[in-house]
């Protein structure tokens, strides 16, 4: 049966056998897919220690407070340690950090590993109980434009197994006229506290695996305010249990009241302030919370361990909330139609663009935050996102934010999105002693 | 290395398995995506997006001894979805040469009858007929008895056969 039809195709895979194919251009292709996926391999390696971690980067967020200025005894300190000047760059927006370079609580490593041409050094850490920031440079015989850690391990010499709760790698350093040298901050955050002293740092850059062993010095022991009142903005509770204080940040642990009827996205602007209405805000370059949305929940602050105030507020005045009954989008990517969105009708127009799915967020300012949380499908599947997009279009107030998603089936519609960010405010002015 | 081997690597995350094994497979790769395609351009779009597809879920991969059927099949969804996003562009001569084929009335009606077919029946015949996948290794694939492979495959030779003999010309005893 069918003979002639097999003999057809045959015959056209046949053809196909002679045509001239240009390997060069194939090649090409391969290279750029492997790099396409190569980069947005880093961009999610961020590991998200829930459902609803908060991540800033540096742009997003605007700082609350303006660049910290460097204090006399810091830039003399500066001066007497090569390669510091660099450092303090990296951490300048972080007066935590900061503090814990003056107060000479950094830790000088200068341990390396070689390999091919290439130099990896552990310049220095900072490191607490909960996390370390590893400070690096990378230094090349040649010329490099481009170079990046494709992956970076933390292990405890003696074996103790450590929990990570966040990391992140790094930049991907790039330079159009190239470099023989880069540097940069990788930082290592664990669930549960961290005993051992001595670890080994296994980082790869492509297929080249450094090996760099380092020893902290003692950790400096963390502070512990038991809290337990609550603030209240429009009516809206927030129940702060407890502040620990680590050289690294400040963590504050609260809890949204369950008869809330909104839910508490992010908390704009919650600081310490001590009696000389000193302030440290929130982190303005890594991971600034993390936990469950309508509940549990810890949010980072800069820390102001190295400081010892007579008088410490909590304050907060602003956060972005939105009605529980109204908390969710629902779009329908057949029909290309949003069917639910909250309050409002800030999100419109939305289109296909380059293979993503675009929205337009309609707001006086320009928000600049990626607004989308997880998405799942009609049948309550998580959809992996691959990636999110943002852009700003200044003149008509507008923000383009797109989302990456895999093929859509029909019968995976209508998809829900949830929001880990939404330009809707509830006001106050809470202030309580935690000390 | 064995190309078993390769594909074990490769899932662990080694980046130069990887390249190694689309290298082997990128001639298939390029056909199949000119076949549905018919476009140089396109192809290699083709096989830039299959090889970032292929990356980013090659931890799915069950079996390493699937590894080309899964690419191919990758790429064919691929060339699927695309087609299914341009409508039907009828070739003319201009476009023919630039593939550098000479093509007689009977190929070019074929192609023309493959697109017509639905999804399945086009995959199936381009794994057969085209990348020589052998009927036991679709029907692992795709997770299904070999008979109904080969129920799926006489179906799309018959909807083969229907769609050349509407537009005549193809006359079989």
């Amino acid at each position: 049966m069918f003979e002639r039809e097999k003999a057809q195709l045959n015959d056209l895979k046949k053809e196909y056998e002679n045509i001239p194919i240009s390997l060069d251009s194939i090649d090409q292709a391969i290279l750029s897919g492997f790099q396409k996926a190569k980069t947005e391999e880093r961009k999610s390696r961020i590991k998200k220690r829930s459902a609803f971690g908060f991540i800033a980067a540096a742009l997003l967020l605007i700082g609350l407070f303006s660049s910290i200025k460097i204090s006399p005894a810091l830039a003399n300190y500066i001066s007497e340690i090569p390669g510091m000047e660099k450092i303090v760059s990296m951490i300048r927006d972080d007066k935590g950090r900061m503090a814990a370079v003056e107060k000479k609580y950094y830790q000088k490593q200068g341990v390396s590993d070689e390999k091919d041409g290439l130099k990896v050094t552990i310049d220095g850490t900072i490191a607490d109980e909960m996390g370390m920031v590893l400070f690096y440079s990378i230094e090349s015989k040649e010329v490099l434009k481009e170079v990046m850690f494709d992956d970076v391990k933390i292990r405890a010499k003696d074996g103790t197994a450590l929990d990570e709760a966040y990391n992140s790698f790094g930049d991907a350093h790039s330079s159009d006229k190239g470099e023989t040298k880069f540097s940069g901050e990788i930082e290592y955050f664990f669930e549960v506290p961290i005993e051992a002293k001595e670890y080994i740092v296994d980082l790869k850059i492509k297929d080249m695996n450094f090996t760099i062993n380092l020893k902290l010095n003692e950790f400096k022991k963390k502070k512990e305010y038991a809290v337990q009142q609550t603030m209240d903005l429009e009516g809206q509770k927030i129940n702060i249990e407890k502040v620990t204080i680590y050289p690294l940040r400040a963590v504050v642990k609260l809890k949204m009241n369950d008869e809330n009827e909104k839910y508490i996205l992010q908390l704009d602007d919650l600081r310490l302030v001590d009696e000389n209405n000193e302030v440290w805000g929130n982190i303005a370059n890594g991971i600034t919370g993390s936990g469950d949305k309508d509940t549990e929940r810890e949010v980072y602050l800069q820390s102001n361990y190295f400081k010892e105030p007579k008088e410490l507020y909590l304050v907060l005045n602003s956060a972005q909330a939105i009605d529980k009954e109204n908390a969710v989008i629902v779009v329908d990517t057949e029909k290309m139609k949003i069917l639910k969105q909250p309050n409002g009708n800030k999100l419109r127009n939305l289109r296909k663009e380059d293979g993503q799915l675009v929205f337009d967020l309609h707001t006086k300012k320009p928000f600049r935050s990626a607004i989308f949380s997880t998405i799942t499908d009609a049948q309550g599947k998580e959809i992996e996102v691959s990636s999110q997009s943002m852009g700003t279009e200044e003149e008509k107030g507008t923000t383009r934010l797109g989302i990456e998603l895999p093929p859509i089936d029909r019968s995976q519609n209508p998809l829900t999105i949830d929001l880990s960010f939404y330009p809707e405010w509830i006001k106050g002015n809470e202030k309580i002693r935690i000390k | 290395m064995e190309t078993e081997q390769l594909v074990k690597e490769a899932i662990k995350g080694n980046d130069e398995a990887f390249l190694k094994l689309i290298q082997t497979y990128k001639v298939d790769l390029y056909k199949t995506a000119l076949s549905f395609l018919r476009n140089e351009e396109e192809a290699l779009e083709a096989i830039q997006e299959v090889t970032y597809r292929a990356y980013k879920n090659i931890k799915k991969l069950k079996n390493e001894f699937y590894f080309k059927t899964w690419l191919i099949r990758i790429m064919i969804n691929y060339c699927n979805d695309q087609l299914k996003l341009k409508k039907r562009v009828f070739m003319n001569d201009e476009m023919l040469n630039s593939l550098g084929v000479s093509e007689d009335h009977t190929q070019l009606e074929l192609k023309d009858a493959m697109l017509d077919l639905d999804d399945r029946s086009r995959e199936i015949l381009t794994l057969k007929y085209f990348n020589d996948v052998k009927i036991k290794d679709i029907a692992i694939m795709m997770q299904c008895p070999e008979g109904t492979v080969k129920t799926w495959l006489n179906k799309a030779l018959r909807a083969l056969r229907e769609k050349l003999d509407e537009k005549g010309g193809n006359l079989h005893v």
